[in-house]
């Protein structure tokens, strides 16, 4: 009996320990997260080399004559971390990554007064989100996550 | 004018008395004019059979069905995070899991829902109210537009 209590212990301790580290190594993860911040106009613009890849990703998808980007950020930020970043709109914009798998970053989303979501996002599958007004086009947000 | 295309109107829709429609008949005998107003309420009548027989937008379907994906995704996707934080919930995420799941497929009839494998990243996603179409939704991108002005 006594041997059995000793031996339930152990796995009780085992088991805790483990799930601490795990918890811990989650704890210590981060994303790489960017962000970059466009200007899309109706307006004709010189063409920006830094704008090809996304001119890829949106030509087609919305109607714009010229795309320029405005700023661009990167930051590691952990799990569960809210990283805060003001808009030229002068809205807020709120990335927080809940979740790191081989499914992708589940990346949690809020544009202040605007959409907010949950995107389960792989490198290269940029997460676009666009629409208001600013200058004399409208805004547009590229997140990326590696 | 107006009485001329509400007689004609009428006499398209089967309205008139069998007197009526020998004097709308013997009317656009002698006026081409009137021949030709009567033309061109068929073909208007066609147009609008075409447009009603299209049904709803294409784009409502493929929003409604993001959206029920979503909370089942989400739901799943969740779940474990929150047993390990909580302690509890895998009871309650199944059960959610299976109301979305059971939901979706009264709605989805015979198609397939994207499921936790999809390609697209949407999740969960809500605009605050605001008008808001997701443009793409694919291994390549997602593009969510929120065409709201700026305060």
């Amino acid at each position: 009996m006594r041997w059995g209590r000793k031996l339930a212990a152990a796995l009780c301790g085992l088991a805790l320990a483990g799930a601490a580290g795990a918890e811990e190594s989650t704890n210590g993860d981060t994303v790489s997260i960017e962000v970059t911040i466009l200007e899309v106009s109706d307006q004709p613009g010189e063409a920006d080399p830094r704008c090809e890849r996304f001119d890829k990703i949106l030509r087609g998808q919305i109607p714009y004559e010229s795309l320029a980007v405005l700023d661009s950020h990167r930051r590691e930020v952990a799990l569960n971390e809210v990283w805060t970043l003001q808009l030229p709109t002068a809205r807020t914009l709120q990335l927080r990554p809940l979740e790191v798998s081989s499914q992708g970053t589940l990346l949690s989303l809020d544009v202040e007064e605007s959409v907010q979501g949950d995107f389960r996002v792989h490198r290269g599958q940029p997460l676009v989100v666009g629409g208001p007004r600013y200058g004399e086009g409208r805004l547009v947000v590229v997140v990326d996550t590696e | 004018m107006i009485d001329r295309r509400r007689t004609l109107e009428a006499y398209r829709d089967g309205e008139l008395s069998w007197l009526g429609r020998w004097r709308v008949q013997r009317w656009l005998r002698r006026d081409p004019a009137a021949q030709r107003q009567l033309d061109a309420l068929d073909a208007l009548g066609e147009l609008l059979n075409d447009v009603d027989a299209e049904g709803p937008a294409p784009d409502l379907w493929p929003a409604i069905r993001l959206r029920l994906a979503a909370a089942d995704v989400t739901s799943e996707a969740r779940a474990p995070a929150l047993f390990w934080r909580r302690g509890a919930g895998y009871l309650a995420a199944g059960a959610v899991a299976a109301s979305a799941a059971a939901l979706a497929l009264m709605l989805a009839g015979e198609e397939p829902l994207p499921s936790a494998g999809s390609p697209g990243a949407v999740r969960w996603l809500d605009s605050r109210g605001h008008p808001m179409m997701v443009l793409r939704d694919d291994s390549a991108a997602t593009i969510i537009w929120v065409p709201e002005q700026a305060s």
